[in-house]
């Protein structure tokens, strides 16, 4: 039997990694209960962001999209409804995510509240063109949107927060010390 | 405590987030908007009328307990009566825009403003 060796790289490690902890958050989050459907935190947007600033758009594409289809695994919605709106508002927030990278000086702030906004609206989009096409659901698309712009400013926050503490451990790029005078306080 | 970074794109960022926010509320929110033009009436699930929203009047549509009365002003139509016991579609007040309904379900009458696109209403998985 020719085996294949398949050998896993460092960066397919670290997608493992990241992705595992973003499955947590999102299967976790799945379980919370909420005032309306679809409105949540989206707390698993704060791995996204740090991935993103840490590593990279390939990287926090991977961690994200393994994360969306291996959490509906775990919840048990793969290729349902929810899975559907679930996977193109993360198609979208990334999207979004890249198009902010383009902006010099974005932070995890402005990335959160850019991912947050665009995954909601793809999402109220999909819903409203395939579940429940009512021209009076626009009605709530301000609320929704409000909610996404609120939770994508404390997750960023929350992102930032974190960031600030492991920047100072050059997670990023081993190989370049940092001078002390950068490790705050 | 330490500082936690937030740029100035992030501020641009958040500015007009919530001028968006601001613009849906207006343009979604506002009275005005999806007006509908028409009024359909329904007797035990059959389209029985479809009213001009801009003429004036008063109709009497014989349902299954008796007569309900749509009254039609304004640009606004409602129930105005009807033999139900719980008056909920009396309740429901006048209806303009597109898609609202009042539903008398023991006189099996609907009015409904007409909607641009009536395809249907929800699915449920």
């Amino acid at each position: 039997m020719a085996a294949t060796h398949l050998h896993a790289t460092r960066e397919d490690m670290r997608v493992a990694y990241l992705a595992a902890l973003a499955i947590v958050i999102h299967v976790v989050e799945a379980g919370l209960p909420s005032p309306l459907p679809g409105i949540k935190p989206g707390l698993a947007n704060i791995v996204t962001v740090l991935v993103l600033m840490c590593f990279g758009l390939r990287t926090a594409a991977w961690v994200t999209l393994l994360r969306v289809v291996a959490g509906s695994l775990v919840v048990g919605s793969f290729l349902s409804p929810t899975f559907l709106m679930s996977f193109s508002g993360a198609v979208a927030a990334l999207l979004a995510l890249a198009a902010g990278g383009l902006v010099p000086g974005m932070g995890a702030v402005g990335y959160s509240v850019l991912a947050g906004m665009a995954h909601m609206a793809t999402q109220f989009s999909v819903a409203y063109l395939l579940f429940v096409p009512h021209p009076a659901l626009w009605a709530m698309f301000p609320v929704f949107m409000t909610a996404s712009v609120g939770f994508g400013v404390i997750n960023g926050i929350i992102a930032a927060a974190i960031l600030g503490r492991i920047n100072t451990r050059t997670v990023q790029r081993p190989q370049q010390t940092m001078p002390l005078s950068q490790h705050g306080q | 405590m330490r500082r936690i970074p937030v740029t100035f794109t992030d501020c641009a960022v958040l500015a007009g987030a919530l001028t968006l926010l601001a613009a849906l509320y207006l343009g979604l929110w506002s009275p005005a908007g999806q007006a509908g033009s028409r009024a359909s009436i329904w007797v035990s699930g059959e389209q029985r009328q479809s009213l001009d929203l801009e003429t004036s009047r008063t109709i009497r549509v014989s349902g299954a307990l008796g007569e309900s009365v749509i009254e039609v002003r304004d640009g606004r139509v409602r129930v105005a009566d009807s033999p139900g016991r719980q008056k909920l579609c009396v309740e429901a007040g006048w209806l303009s825009r597109s898609g609202e309904s009042a539903i008398c379900l023991p006189n099996q009458v609907v009015v409904r403003i007409e909607s641009p696109q009536p395809r249907f209403d929800t699915v449920n998985f």
